[in-house]
Parts: structure tokens; C-alpha cells; sequence
């Protein structure tokens, strides 16, 4: 009976909400490049859950808030240009590399960033659940409601076309 | 290159040797390099016990949760109560719907990634068990598809059906009226024993129960920037989309019943929306709150 528990509980319902605030918030940060934006969203599609809670048993509740949080941001009338910023301490080793080298990594990095805007949304969400969030295809396919080789095509289809598309700019 | 290696590569499951004879492919060093920069993308952090908390506060705390101690044939009950109920809610959740109300549009996803942009006053449902294979929905009511490629796809109304296989169209099935534009792709439209295949700007309109193809010169309905437009249409027809846009109720006085009515109007503003239609028709208004009035000049 575990997975019939009862959203209307507190306790439950902070449970799945812990166990799922983290990847829905990044799901629509991938698709809209905004940390707040996301965030406004996933908390709406929780609030959504908790006043239909009644009618959403926990084994649902996942599809329930990704369905919400997809429809809140379809529904948003202005799609801003998506820019994902890198991280400020980089993991890659950058120390006593010469200054031509260090401008050409800058370069790729702005084409790259580039590259990932021109990503339709689909593309890009999945190809970054798998990279940046490092999820398995199953996990991805699951929570985009696909097969996993659904999932494979789209995030190999990115890698590819964000490759050419480094390559033309 | 290998897509299998691809595949094992972006799963995480990909050996060293396999690596290494993954490395032989220049295009597979692009990826790797790819990979690397992509992962110092910057995710930002996220606390989920704060957001809970902002959370209850949006929320109020007025909610406690009570705990009743249940005798043992109570917990019986219960559990069939449950188990019933699972049950309903499995059923339940195999039908969707949607409807929205006057003066309320709504965009919703489908199983397949394929769009819908529902118009006022319309109702929309489809069945999401096994939706892949059989792409049917019902429709009463004005809505505008996008469909992404696969199956066959089918939007029942009360007046005929409209089958497409990927593509961009406006279907408007009101009490006297059935329209349907094709902007993208290819639209079939059947009505009785008339069937009509649309290209791109095509429209197939039923007048006199009769179903006739026309030109339209649009890429994209009206409605879904919050305008409405007519071509060459009745009066009483401009007055019912007023209604139902603005949830108003319309009075006249000495109209010219013959009027006919071309251009958009807004969805946004009723003054503007009443200005834009009074003036070419040589009419005057005047809005009493819900009432509004239409005359014609002395």
C-alpha cells in the first residue's frame, strides 16, 4: 500500500514534494533558462497538487506535476531567448595553458551556449537531464513519458546538431 | 561511428576499451569536448526543505492534518474504500478533459508532444490509453493544432471530421457554423457524404449544408493572439463572438439586419473592440456594465 498513501498528508505530501522539487525545478529551467522562472513554476504545480490532492494518488503525483509544470510553461505568452550561463569555477583544468588557448575555449564556449539556445525545447530538456543532471536513459524516459529509445534518439540527435551547428557558427 | 557505443557512451555504461576504440572517431572527440563544457554548466542550487517552507506560507497554515485511530473493521472498510477508489481514479485518469469558459483560452500538451490551443466556450477530450496508435479526440467548440508527425489523426465534432497526419489547423464547430482552416500540411475534412482534402490556406466552411472550399490568406488564427476576424460575415455573427469573447449581453436599435462585417477586433479591450466594428458600419454604442447598446447614427 505503499505507493497509495495520501497526498491530503502532510507528512506524504512533503515527502514527494522533497523527493521531487529538485528535478522538476531543473526539467523547466532546461527548457526556459531561468533559475526564478523555473522555480515559480514548480512551486505552482505543487500548490496545483496539494488543492487537487484528493484526486491524485502518490503513484501519480509525478506525472500530475510534470504535466502541470509543462502546461504553466506553455502557457506563459513570452518565450524569452534561452542562455545558460557556465559555472564560475571551472572543472576543467585551465592553469598555465597559453592565452591564445584559453580565448579559443572562451570562443567555444560562447558558440556553445549559442548552439544549445537553437535546441528546439524537447531536444535540449532531455539532452541536458542526461548530461548536466546526469540521468540514466530509463529515468529520462519515465519522466518524459517515452520509450528509452525515444530517449536515446533525442539525446544523440542533440549532440549531433549542436555539433554542426559549432561547427557552421 | 557505432550507436550502440553512442548509446552505452551517454548511458554511462560504456567500458575503458570500448572508450578507446570510441576515440578513433574525430566526431566522437567533438562530442567528448561537447560533453566536457556542457557539464560546467552552471545548475543552480536548489534547497528543497526552503522551498517547502515558502511553500506553506503561500499556502496558509491553516491546514492540520488530523490522525484518527481506526478499529479493525474500520481499516477494512477503509482499505476497500481504497481499493475501490484506486480503481476509479485508474479509469478516470484513461480520459482527459478540458473545457474552458467565456472570455478563457487554454494550451495543452499531448501525450505525442502535439499542441492544442483551446478557444472560449469550447470543451476537448481524448482518451490517453494508448494514444500512439490511435490519435482520436473530441472536439465542441474552436481549437488550434499542432500536430507532430505520426498516426493518423482525428478530431470528431457534431458537424464532421477533420483527419490530419502532422500539420497546423483551426477547427470551429459552433452551434450554426463548422469551419476549418489548414495553415500547414494537409487537412481532410468529411461532412456527410462531401470530403475535402485542404492544402495550406485552404478553408472548408459549411453554408447551406453544403461543404465549400475557400481561400484564406492567414498563417495562424486570430484567436490565439487574442483577436478575432471575419470575412465578409453577418452582423448578428460579429455580435455573438462579442458576446462570448467579452461575456456581454448585446441590445440593438435600429440595425440594418443585412450588415455585413470585414476586419479583426481585440480580444482585450471592449471599447477598442466596439470602436473598431461601430465606426466602418456607420453605428454608434454605448455600454451600460454587462449591457451594451448598438445603435444606428441619425
Amino acid at each position: 500500500m505503499e505507493d497509495e498513501k495520501d497526498i491530503c498528508s502532510e507528512v506524504q505530501f512533503d515527502k514527494v514534494y522533497s523527493s521531487l522539487v529538485v528535478s522538476l525545478r531543473n526539467y523547466i529551467y532546461f527548457k526556459c533558462g531561468s533559475k526564478d522562472r523555473a522555480y515559480d513554476i514548480a512551486q505552482e504545480a505543487f500548490i496545483k497538487l496539494w488543492q487537487n490532492c484528493a484526486k491524485v494518488t502518490s503513484k501519480k503525483a509525478k506525472s500530475y506535476v510534470y504535466t502541470v509544470a509543462t502546461n504553466l510553461f506553455l502557457n506563459e505568452v513570452a518565450h524569452e531567448k534561452v542562455v545558460f550561463n557556465y559555472r564560475k569555477e571551472t572543472t576543467r583544468s585551465i592553469n598555465n595553458q597559453s592565452p591564445e588557448y584559453l580565448l579559443e575555449e572562451k570562443e567555444y564556449g560562447e558558440k556553445l551556449q549559442r548552439a544549445l539556445s537553437q535546441l528546439t525545447e524537447i531536444q535540449r530538456t532531455a539532452f541536458l537531464m542526461s548530461r548536466v543532471e546526469g540521468k540514466k536513459y530509463r529515468e529520462i524516459a519515465e519522466t518524459l513519458g517515452i520509450s528509452e529509445k525515444a530517449a536515446g534518439k533525442r539525446i544523440s540527435d542533440a549532440l549531433e546538431t549542436l555539433r554542426q551547428h559549432i561547427e557552421n557558427i | 561511428m557505432n550507436d550502440k557505443l553512442l548509446d552505452k557512451w551517454l548511458n554511462g555504461t560504456l567500458s575503458t576499451s570500448e572508450m578507446e576504440a570510441m576515440k578513433e572517431h574525430p566526431v566522437f572527440m567533438e562530442y567528448l569536448k561537447i560533453d566536457s563544457f556542457v557539464k560546467d554548466l552552471d545548475l543552480p542550487a536548489q534547497d528543497a526543505s526552503e522551498g517547502l517552507n515558502h511553500l506553506k506560507q503561500q499556502l496558509g497554515s491553516e491546514q492540520k492534518t488530523k490522525v484518527i485511530k481506526l478499529g479493525w473493521w474500520l481499516k477494512v472498510a477503509a482499505a476497500a474504500v481504497i481499493v475501490l477508489s484506486v480503481g476509479y481514479f485508474y479509469n478516470a485518469s484513461l480520459s482527459q478533459d478540458f473545457s474552458t469558459q467565456l472570455a478563457q483560452t487554454q494550451t495543452l500538451q499531448l501525450p505525442d508532444n502535439s499542441q492544442v490551443i483551446l478557444n472560449e466556450n469550447s470543451h476537448l477530450s481524448f482518451k490517453e490509453n494508448n494514444w500512439d496508435e490511435n490519435r482520436s479526440l473530441s472536439l465542441k467548440g474552436e481549437a488550434y493544432f499542432e500536430v507532430t508527425k505520426g498516426a493518423v489523426f482525428d478530431v470528431h465534432t457534431e458537424h464532421g471530421t477533420v483527419t490530419v497526419l502532422g500539420t497546423k489547423f483551426n477547427v470551429n464547430d459552433r452551434k450554426d457554423s463548422f469551419e476549418v482552416v489548414c495553415y500547414e500540411g494537409s487537412v481532410g475534412v468529411k461532412f456527410k457524404n462531401t470530403y475535402l482534402k485542404l492544402s495550406p490556406g485552404d478553408k472548408a466552411v459549411l453554408r447551406n449544408d453544403q461543404l465549400l472550399s475557400e481561400k484564406k490568406y492567414t498563417t495562424e488564427p486570430g484567436w490565439i493572439h487574442n483577436e478575432s476576424t471575419f470575412h465578409n460575415r453577418p452582423i448578428e455573427m460579429i455580435m455573438e463572438e462579442l458576446k462570448s469573447v467579452y461575456d456581454i449581453n448585446i441590445i440593438t436599435k435600429n440595425i440594418d439586419v443585412d450588415l455585413r462585417y470585414t476586419g479583426s477586433f481585440t480580444n482585450l479591450d471592449l471599447e477598442v473592440a466596439l470602436k473598431t466594428i461601430t465606426l466602418p458600419l456607420g453605428l454608434e454604442y454605448a455600454i451600460d456594465n454587462k449591457n451594451v447598446t448598438l445603435f444606428a447614427k441619425d
